[in-house]
């Protein structure tokens, strides 16, 4: 709630922007439907979505708030850390304050430190005649992308300006802008500062845009993975544990030869040869973790089956399936969930080990541990690129740890008092 | 008595046998169906398409795959795994240039995460419920949670680069060889300072924690009591009684640590540029070195399952009673 208002209040620009580039889109749907809908990609669904949301989760959160009473917790370190990464990870549009690929002048913004800001000079051009709705949507949306730096800008350590002309120091080059020339072709100029929260990596780029887009793309591989992990453990538990016989022992002998074997290698193995798109990693992961899920479905199922109420449906005449997710699956269910919820971070863990290694997502896509590992050609000059995402990944993992614990210790109370 | 736990002990040889060879065959299929071929790197367009042909022939990727198969298998049979695309001699001179470090790497580690975790649970026990203990729970926790990359980077950072004690990477100095035999060791030890602490601290914690809370289970069992109330010294319990009873389970995790140690810990070797298993396979897989790539797979798999092995013996010398439960 309350970082939706901050959102609200420091974005407030974004917010502008990207209400005027969908009216604009919603405009140009009247008069070129093909172009419109051409445009629709997923970058700018994001641009929309994050939008809305902004706009809609404060009204729906205070019409519901009755009902939503789950979401007033106690506030302690793993609940705040948790609810940052998720609107980390949904609203990075929104949140992040420049693009994650765009470099600005790379000699002047590179390695930068932490909390370290640029003097940042736009240069606005006379209003042309783009009065045409295509070549507004066009310029809108790269305002909105490039967070407003659009068209000429130069970035510099400092602006000094005269009477005849503006001088811009670029490390230890000099720019200068004569001022008769600039009436000539620009409307106006704007200095701003340009702010770096935790500074920038070799080649200029904001590292906490990338870390936010990072977040996105950990916490979505986690959650591919995950769900690959519940639905090939759950089956696979359930058919061992629950019929017993030559499946269980079959089933049981795989999982046996799944685990006598460092997972890690089988990862980089399979990712190395097969290349690595986001859905390689995701299966690969997926593929390779459901083993203690299994474990624990299998026992417990197994024990459960010679159960009085499960005899006694089973002699009412259900089916197999009701009793497997009516009967079963609700009393497993906690042991079920804590079990994914530190897989998750082990998932998470891999995942950015595998970019570190270099065999992750980090060319196209701004990944933790890519981040760390570029990071670690700088070390010496650059401590920040990699502590960061080292700092994240860290109370990542720990959030996620310490929510299964918590978690863990809640399901045991349930089962022990009942 | 004796009998049949050797004939349990055959048993088990030979599933780990079968096991071995069902995740080598795995891993050559997955090879074979992966896209790229490995001899693209040594041949160049203008050559002639026999001369292809001769490279295909000599690296074995000729006919197809079931062909190929088979020659592999009978290959695998004399104990011959090809050779090595990339370093041009037999796979089993590679690996065994690489192995001795690796076992040497990983004992070490293995035999510090043992004595300082027993150590440091014996110590917290001591206290309990004293404010070291809560730290020490916590400090588990945090220390859990840092994966291995993030704690050598940190290491690096504090160690190599702002306090310049240790070197960031790599085996020896640049100038090794003028050195004595005794300067040698002692350059060796320098540079293994960071490696050593990265890897052991993870297993450390993981052993930490079992042991401390076994001890706690152990010690509310009525035979403590029973003991305590004879008199005897609270020493003498925990030494005699307490920790034996609580090492069982241990040994078993200790299995598994130490086969993942010996198959090499990747990511700790990566960074620090060591000669060992795990950098050896990850480039194998990077160059496309099939025949190191399976040679690399059935060390790794071969010690694992040989640590797990010898932890199960350990575990019924310790426990004759498990004989039975371990081994079916």
């Amino acid at each position: 709630m309350f970082i939706f208002l901050l959102i609200l209040l420091f974005r407030i620009n974004f917010l502008l922007n990207s209400a005027s580039l969908l009216l604009l889109h919603i405009n140009l749907l009247f008069i070129e439907p093909l172009l419109a809908i051409d445009q629709i990609g997923i970058e700018i669904f994001d641009y929309y979505f994050s939008f809305l949301l902004i706009v809609a989760v404060p009204f729906i959160l205070y019409l519901f708030r009755k009902r939503l009473t789950f979401l007033f917790l106690q506030l302690d370190f793993t609940n705040a850390f948790i609810t940052i990464l998720i609107i980390f990870s949904l609203l990075a549009p929104a949140i992040s304050p420049s693009n994650y690929d765009s470099q600005h002048n790379v000699s002047v913004s590179k390695l930068l430190p932490p909390f370290s800001s640029k003097k940042i000079i736009t240069l606005k051009k006379k209003r042309g005649e783009d009065v045409d709705v295509k070549q507004k949507f066009v310029s809108q949306r790269n305002v909105l992308f490039n967070k407003g730096l659009t068209g000429e800008f130069y970035i510099a350590d400092e602006i000094k300006t005269n009477n005849r002309e503006i001088i811009l120091y670029q490390k230890s080059k000099e720019k200068k802008i004569l001022l008769d020339q600039f009436e000539k072709n620009y409307a106006s100029m704007e200095t701003s500062n340009l702010f770096f929260l935790f500074g920038t990596d070799e080649f200029g780029r904001d590292l906490f845009t990338r870390l936010i887009y990072g977040t996105r793309l950990s916490i979505f591989i986690g959650l591919g993975s995950i769900i690959i992990i519940a639905t090939i453990g759950i089956t696979l538990g359930f058919l061992a544990g629950y019929f017993g016989g030559y499946t269980d022992t079959i089933i049981n002998r795989i999982s046996d030869i799944f685990l006598s074997f460092p997972n890690i290698f089988m990862i980089i193995l399979i990712v190395g040869l097969f290349g690595n798109s986001v859905i390689t990693v995701v299966a690969v992961l997926g593929l390779l973790g459901w083993m203690s899920l299994f474990k624990i479905i299998r026992n417990e199922s197994a024990s459960l089956k010679s159960k009085d109420f499960i005899l006694t449906s089973k002699l009412l005449g259900f089916s197999n399936y009701q009793i497997l997710f009516r009967e079963m699956l609700p009393i497993i269910l906690p042991s079920i969930i804590v079990n994914l919820v530190l897989q998750y971070g082990n998932v998470i863990m891999t995942e950015s080990a595998l970019s570190f290694l270099g065999l992750g997502l980090g060319n196209n896509y701004p990944t933790w541990g890519a981040m760390i590992d570029s990071g670690q050609n700088y070390l010496a000059q650059a401590w920040w690129i990699s502590l960061f995402p080292c700092l994240f990944l860290f109370l990542t993992l720990l959030a996620a740890n310490n929510f299964g614990k918590k978690l863990k210790k809640d399901s045991n109370l349930i089962t022990s008092e009942s | 008595m004796q009998n049949s736990a050797l004939k349990i002990i055959l048993r088990r040889i030979i599933s780990s046998l079968i096991i071995l060879f069902l995740m080598i065959s795995f891993i050559f299929i997955l090879l074979r169906i992966s896209p790229g071929d490995p001899t693209l790197k040594f041949i160049s367009p203008e050559l002639s398409p026999e001369f292809a042909e001769q490279v295909k022939e000599s690296f074995g990727l000729n006919g197809s795959i079931f062909d190929q198969y088979i020659r592999f298998i009978k290959n695998l049979l004399i104990g011959n795994f090809g050779i090595s695309y990339n370093y041009r001699t037999s796979v089993i001179e590679v690996i065994m240039e690489f192995l001795p470090f690796s076992i040497f790497f990983s004992l070490i580690c293995f035999f510090i995460q043992l004595t300082l975790s027993t150590f440091f649970a014996l110590f917290v026990f001591k206290r309990k419920g004293t404010l070291l203990d809560k730290l020490f729970d916590k400090a588990a926790l945090i220390i859990y949670s840092t994966p291995q990359f993030v704690l050598a980077i940190i290491l690096i950072l504090i160690f190599s680069v702002s306090l310049k004690w240790f070197p960031s990477s790599d085996l020896k100095s640049i100038n090794f060889s003028e050195l004595s035999f005794f300067e040698k060791l002692i350059d060796y030890s320098y540079h293994l300072v960071l490696p050593i602490v990265t890897l052991s601290i993870g297993g450390t914690i993981v052993f930490y924690k079992y042991l401390r809370d076994n001890f706690d289970f152990i010690s509310k069992k009525s035979f403590v009591v029973y003991l305590r109330s004879n008199g005897i010294s609270e020493n003498e319990i925990l030494l005699k009684h307490i920790l034996p009873n609580a090492a069982g389970p241990i040994i078993s995790i200790a299995g598994i640590e130490l086969g993942l140690l010996l198959s090499g810990s990747l990511i700790t070797e990566v960074i620090f540029g060591l000669p060992g298993i795990g950098r050896l396979s990850v480039n194998a897989v990077l160059l496309r070195d099939y025949p190191l790539v399976i040679g690399c797979t059935f060390i790794t798999g071969t010690l694992v399952i040989l640590a797990n092995f010898i932890a199960d013996i350990i575990k019924i010398k310790i426990d004759k009673r498990l004989v039975k439960e371990i081994l079916n």
